[in-house]
């Protein structure tokens, strides 16, 4: 299954999806933090100084 | 055309194929190693091993790592014809150029590619399965021919490349190519050859100003009114050069303190807007289609209006250092402020507009000096003043509630009944 998902930060809108098994166990916020370390590591690309905590 | 799986342990993926290679999952090795008419596959019977491209150039059709736990790692070039799968639960380490050479998907499950990828195919479409995000440090993005659709998903990248003359496109959707490059000095934007490029959609360029850097479009050739792209600065606070005669449709600062460099001029097909923090002394916009202008208080060195049948309206005062050359189209400047100008010069005997955001209400226009002679000029709404001689010479035309303006020629006022 695809699960699609969109961040707007002030440098620009990340739009990424996650691909999972139809199956899967993953809960929730286990779906929220992979969600969220994909956004951490882009953010970590477009600013490298940036504090990966800041509110964007 | 066969299926070709890992089976080779930590290998290497190179010209001996031993027991490498297997037709099915976990199936016995032997077979050839994969041609640009095999699907290859890693997957959870591959095991947790490191295949490694790193003596001879790697070929396969398709590239499909779902389910497989180990890493790809190498520097050596992989041509692809088709589709590359990573999963999320490998390790992808790969720092050799990926160049894909037929109609595909990429989907990077989150996974950073450190080398460059490559589209490079008469008529192919590379469509993104979810976000790709490519090294900073200098790492390209090279759409030399073919299509690449962005599906919805954001493309990150330190440089992007299509500076040929091949066909090529981009469908951006509502989706933003993020330019990354965090070398000084380095050209990120690389399209000064924009002959039979196009694009789609609303989204654009983006460039987060972390380092020193150069964009450049259809600097050489190419750039038009119809293919000029979108390029946001979105922040940070180094120097943006905009290599001269460059095209860009929306050029839009926002959050940047950056200066910027070696625009003269720069062609602007749509919006122009520069934020508060920003130095644009050394900007010359052209405009060569409708837009508006937003300045917010920020001076350009030089401004200029050239397109048929074109609007340009400012949203706020316009400063400029140097001249105002206006060659075509309409200018309405904002009423209520006054804009101020370095020189007020028109040029060819095409009719232009000069006029005030708000009809009946005059907008003033400012030089401190000097004669400004406009010729071919129809004139509405408008306070020159500031101490040059305004002079609406031959073929100028008076429209009504101007103050300032000298019309030197017999009959140029036109009542508007």
């Amino acid at each position: 299954m695809q699960i699609l998902f969109t961040f707007d930060t002030k440098f620009s809108q990340f739009s990424d999806a996650l691909y999972l098994d139809d199956d899967h166990t993953f809960t929730d916020v286990e779906i929220e933090s992979m969600k969220q370390e994909r956004l951490a590591n882009w953010l970590a690309a477009v600013n490298p100084a940036i504090d990966p905590t800041e509110e964007v | 055309m066969a299926n070709r799986y890992w089976v080779g342990g930590t290998a290497a993926w190179d010209g001996t194929a031993g027991s490498k290679w297997a037709l099915t999952s976990g199936g016995a090795g032997g077979q050839a190693i994969p041609t640009s008419a095999d699907d290859v596959f890693f997957d959870a019977s591959s095991g947790a091993v490191t295949c490694t491209i790193s003596t001879t150039v790697a070929n396969a059709k398709s590239l499909d790592c779902t389910g497989f736990t180990g890493t790809l790692a190498g520097t050596v070039q992989l041509n692809l014809s088709g589709s590359i799968t990573l999963s999320a639960g490998m390790t992808f380490s790969y720092t050799g150029d990926l160049n894909i050479i037929g109609t595909g998907t990429i989907s990077s499950a989150g996974k950073t590619f450190n080398g460059g990828v490559g589209v490079s195919g008469t008529g192919i479409t590379v469509t993104l399965g979810s976000a790709l995000t490519l090294g900073s440090a200098g790492v390209l993005f090279n759409l030399f021919a073919g299509s690449l659709d962005l599906n919805g998903f954001t493309l990150t990248t330190g440089q992007f490349s299509s500076n040929n003359v091949a066909a090529r496109s981009i469908a951006f959707g509502a989706q933003n190519i993020v330019l990354t490059d965090t070398q000084v000095n380095f050209t990120c934007l690389q399209c000064a050859s924009a002959d039979n490029f196009t694009w789609t959609g609303t989204g654009g360029f983006v460039r987060n100003m972390v380092s020193a850097t150069f964009v450049s479009f259809g600097s050489s050739g190419g750039g038009s009114t119809t293919n000029a792209p979108n390029l946001s600065i979105t922040g940070g606070a180094s120097t943006l050069t905009i290599t001269n005669n460059s095209w860009f449709k929306n050029l839009v600062f926002t959050g940047s303190t950056s200066t910027i460099s070696n625009a003269s001029p720069v062609n602007i097909a749509g919006n122009l807007t520069l934020a508060t923090g920003g130095t644009y002394t050394a900007v010359n916009p052209a405009f060569r289609g409708s837009g508006t202008i937003t300045s917010n208080s920020r001076s350009l060195s030089a401004f200029g209006i050239n397109g048929t049948g074109i609007t340009v309206i400012c949203a706020d005062a316009l400063t400029i250092t140097g001249a105002l050359t206006f060659t075509l189209g309409t200018l309405q400047l904002k009423n209520g402020v006054t804009s101020t100008v370095g020189s007020f010069v028109t040029s060819g005997t095409t009719q232009k507009y000069l006029q005030s955001t708000t009809p009946g209400v005059q907008a003033t226009i400012s030089d401190p000096s000097g004669t400004d002679a406009a010729t071919y000029l129809t004139i509405q709404d408008s306070n020159a003043t500031g101490g040059a001689v305004w002079s609406a010479g031959i073929g100028s035309i008076n429209l009504g509630n101007n103050t300032g303006w000298i019309f030197t020629q017999a009959g140029a006022f036109l009542a508007m009944f």
